[in-house]
């Protein structure tokens, strides 16, 4: 039968109960046999561990500290943001790579081939600026056409 | 002087000295690791029934304690954070070899309690002895049969010292369970010693 001071019990051993209560579970723990060997169950316990004195490892300050600093390097680097980041890095240069490479696709500015090209193109077309003062309107618009229609041909 | 220094630094709180470890004090980390390290073990020795694993696990906290105490929280009660720690490193231990987590203290003679009059009367003749003796033997053994969580749940009150809602927070569990683990615990201890 619960009495319904188990768990009174155990917080009156252990000096957690409020002050209001601790006087009158005392008083039921005298009373209840339960309760009482419940308490020397814990009291037992308590003794043993008290009694319980192992010999402790003996553990060097420095040498723990030296042993946390010692974390190898690629796991220093690579560890919590840094490595979110690296991995990102990695992502996307993936990607430009994988995008770069993918025949016909992605943009024209990443074919190499036509790049230079398309230098050539803009060379053109300072050159022909150059000409311009020299040169009357009926030579500028043919040049002119000329080099857009090599442009348009590239891309 | 020397005296009253030392007096002093004893007499520091437990967030005084991480903080003066922190800002390179020589000697703080000493004193925090020796005011813990006795409980610290008791705890993990009796909760692992193995002092290797013990070993092992008090000098893997202490590192841990180390590694995050960037993290902790000077508010916070150090015991409390440090039981987290021991706690999870313990139960990281039993995760990953669950044969220690059955092995006994018994099975190393020099690892026995030290019984013999710690459950005595006052003035206990031969007969008192022998009788005492075989209460706290089979307190101990009625101990050891309790489950992990049960027993951990002693381990943890008496050698950290911190409240049952304390507790409860290392645990993750409301405190009525708490209370409800510890009042299942003795109630069987009291059957298996009658």
């Amino acid at each position: 039968m619960d009495c319904g001071y188990k768990e009174k019990t155990i917080l009156f051993f252990y000096g957690e109960l409020p002050v209001e209560i601790m006087a009158e579970t005392g008083r039921h723990i005298k009373l209840c046999p339960d309760c009482a060997g419940a308490l020397a169950v814990l009291r037992g316990l308590s003794e043993q561990f008290n009694a319980f004195r192992p010999r402790v490892p003996e553990l060097d300050a420095e040498a723990l500290v030296s042993a946390a600093r010692g974390t190898p390097l690629p796991e220093r680097l690579f560890s919590g943001f840094r490595r979110a980041a690296l991995a990102g890095a990695f992502t996307a240069m993936f990607l430009l790579i994988f995008q770069a490479a993918r025949p016909g696709g992605g943009s024209v500015g990443w074919r190499t081939d036509l790049d230079s090209r398309l230098d050539d193109a803009e060379y053109s077309i300072y050159a022909l600026r150059d000409e311009m003062v020299g040169s009357s309107a009926p030579d500028f618009d043919y040049s002119s056409a000329e080099i857009e229609d090599q442009k348009w041909r590239i891309i | 002087m020397r005296g009253e220094d030392k007096n002093m630094e004893s007499e520091k709180t437990d967030a005084e000295l991480v903080k003066d470890f922190k800002e390179g004090v020589r000697g703080a980390l000493d004193r925090l690791i020796a005011r813990y390290q006795g409980r610290l073990y008791a705890y993990l020795a009796r909760l692992s029934g193995d002092r290797g694993a013990a070993d092992d696990l008090t000098q893997e906290v202490f590192l841990k304690v180390l590694k995050k105490l960037n993290s902790y929280d000077e508010r916070e009660k150090f015991s409390a954070w440090l039981f987290t720690l021991a706690h999870h490193a313990a139960m990281d231990r039993f995760r990953s070899d669950s044969r220690r987590r059955e092995e006994s203290l018994d099975a190393a003679g020099e690892d026995e309690l030290p019984l013999a009059g710690t459950l005595a009367s006052p003035e206990p003749g031969p007969e008192g002895i022998l009788e005492a003796e075989e209460r706290a033997g089979a307190l101990r053994a009625a101990f050891d049969r309790l489950s992990r969580e049960q027993r951990e749940v002693f381990l943890m009150r008496h050698y950290s010292g911190l409240s049952f809602r304390e507790i409860a927070g290392i645990l993750g569990v409301p405190i009525g369970t708490v209370l409800a683990r510890m009042s299942r615990a003795v109630a069987r201890m009291r059957r298996e010693m009658q």
